[in-house]
């Protein structure tokens, strides 16, 4: 514990708030995210994660608090700064968002395309290390739909990572992966978290891969932070909430 | 005064009431209508300050122009005909026939190529635009864009907005020339009116200003139906059923626009191309 009071904070989430209508689903939400450390949010399916991770990445602003990268307030930056920003971090979205008019190679290459002045040659070259870097070798030509749910993230990372970010984020990275695949997306994450030392934050309800994955754990539940810490204090919570959600069981009268 | 209206509606709940149930249906509407506002302005500063994608315009414009050529010649071609066939059978009662050429040259380029124009391409390109974009907003790739630090007005709206208000006038044009070819056709070959005086109307009683009138028309609707388009499939939620209904409300709410919009169009441009 005394070693993540040591460490230097890269996010800084202060009591943050964001209600859909009438729908509360960011009631407060303090957290620090540790810097070049792997950070997983966890809760249930609908708890405001993926919008969490959303606001952090200023692609929605929250009705009140503030968020700090790098010593830097997020929402007080006009929208052309914090589109500067955004060049710093790197987002895999739940289903990839991989642009479905474009092949893979174009995809990936969209980024430098847009934001640097590079040839057309040093652009594919860095197209192609980067797809075998994640894995993906001789599927540039191919369109979007003809990929498997597995490389089709596998390219949304690709493509995130071109801009070298230093925060990457994923949005529920393994959902709808069988568990081979799982074991292999998991794998790519911790792979890219130690290549390139970025601060990493993940959104997940798989319980196995955080525990397995994370340096630091938040658990959210209706709209606040119910516990934060390393995996170790998850497992010996005595909190009977977390310790059903780390085991799984429903309540007997729960439809969810 | 305030005081006293204050008082007034703090007394009379069913004041209140009535004046809630009537505020409720009109509330939204004027709230669309000011994002509608907002996401025209920022169109058009983006169109002005943001970075060009030229590769995409030339996309859109051979999208939404150049593949739309055919079907607008072809409902010109006709719409030139049955006019040509439905004055001439009018005009013979008064011995007038030599008038067709006239009277059709000028409804098609006020009127009729403008509006048919634009519903087509309302049809057509419309409905693409909003179901494009309402695809790309419920599977997150308009978020992708804003992640990758890339404004999706100025990726997205922009050359679609620009493409359609270059286009538009243009087919305007193929419309007005297949349609008078079309009723050229049907009256010389068909209602055998005699081509001379024919001609000789034509030449005499259309003017070029009632081309600048459709052009004008034309550059407007192609305006306007393309930012209605662009901002239904912008604010497209609730998946696949959310993409229909975009699409349809794209197409819907750009024919009415374009109808009304012609409507006061015709108004001011008889002002200032007068008779």
């Amino acid at each position: 514990m005394q070693e993540t009071a040591k460490q230097e904070v890269c996010i800084q989430i202060d009591e943050v708030h964001k209600s859909f209508g009438k729908q509360k689903v960011l009631d407060g939400i303090s957290l620090e995210i540790p810097q070049g450390k792997i950070t997983i949010i966890i809760g249930r399916s609908g708890e405001g994660k993926s919008v969490l991770l959303k606001t952090m990445m200023a692609l929605i602003s929250p009705d009140a608090g503030r968020i700090t990268i790098d010593r830097q307030d997020l929402f007080s930056l006009a929208s052309r700064e914090q589109n500067d920003f955004r060049k710093k971090m790197g987002m895999l979205f739940q289903n990839a968002a991989l642009f479905d008019s474009m092949n893979v190679e174009d995809n990936v290459a969209f980024p430098l395309r847009e934001h640097t002045t590079l040839s057309e040659r040093e652009i594919l070259e860095r197209v192609n290390a980067m797809l075998s870097s994640v894995g993906l070798k001789e599927v540039g030509p191919k369109m979007p739909s003809d990929l498997s749910g597995g490389m089709r993230k596998r390219v949304g990372l690709a493509r995130a990572l071109m801009l070298e970010p230093k925060i990457i984020f994923y949005d529920e990275p393994t959902t709808g992966l069988d568990p081979i695949l799982t074991d292999s997306i998991d794998n790519l994450i911790l792979d890219t978290q130690s290549r390139l030392k970025l601060t990493t934050v993940v959104v997940s309800h798989d319980i196995q891969s955080t525990l397995k994955m994370a340096d630091k754990i938040a658990m959210l539940h209706q709209g606040k932070i119910l516990e934060e810490g390393p995996p170790e204090k998850f497992t010996q919570s005595k909190n009977p909430f977390i310790q059903q959600f780390l085991q799984g069981k429903a309540d007997k009268d729960f439809i969810g | 005064m305030m005081e006293w209206v204050n008082d007034f509606f703090s007394k009379n709940i069913w004041m209140q009431k009535a004046l809630g149930r009537l505020g409720r249906p009109i509330t939204p509407a004027i709230k669309g209508l000011g994002k509608f506002a907002f996401f025209s302005l920022e169109t058009g500063k983006w169109s002005v300050s943001g970075s060009f994608h030229f590769k995409v315009l030339i996309r859109e414009m051979m999208k939404i122009g150049v593949n739309s050529t055919g079907i607008v010649a072809l409902v010109g071609l006709f719409s030139g005909m049955v006019f040509a066939l439905q004055t001439g059978s009018a005009f013979k009662t008064f011995n007038a026939e030599s008038l067709v050429g006239s009277t059709v040259g000028i409804a098609l380029s006020r009127e009729l190529a403008p509006v048919f124009t634009a519903l087509m391409i309302v049809a057509r390109a419309g409905s693409a635009m909003a179901a494009e974009i309402g695809t790309m907003a419920v599977t997150e790739q308009i978020d992708a864009l804003r992640a990758m630090a890339i404004n999706p007005i100025n990726y997205l709206v922009v050359p679609r907005v620009v493409a359609t208000t270059i286009m538009l006038p243009l087919l305007v044009g193929v419309f007005n020339a297949l349609g008078l070819l079309g009723s050229y056709i049907v009256a010389i070959y068909l209602l055998q009116i005699p081509e001379g005086p024919y001609l000789y109307r034509y030449q005499t009683l259309v003017e070029p200003q009632d081309f600048y009138q459709g052009i004008i028309k034309g550059f407007l609707f192609g305006l306007l139906i393309s930012l209605i388009a662009c901002y239904k499939g912008f604010n497209t939620t609730h998946g696949a059923e959310g993409v229909g209904k975009s699409t349809t409300q794209a197409v819907v709410a750009g024919s009415v626009a374009v109808l009304i919009l012609n409507y006061f169009l015709a108004t001011w441009l008889l002002k200032i191309f007068p008779d």
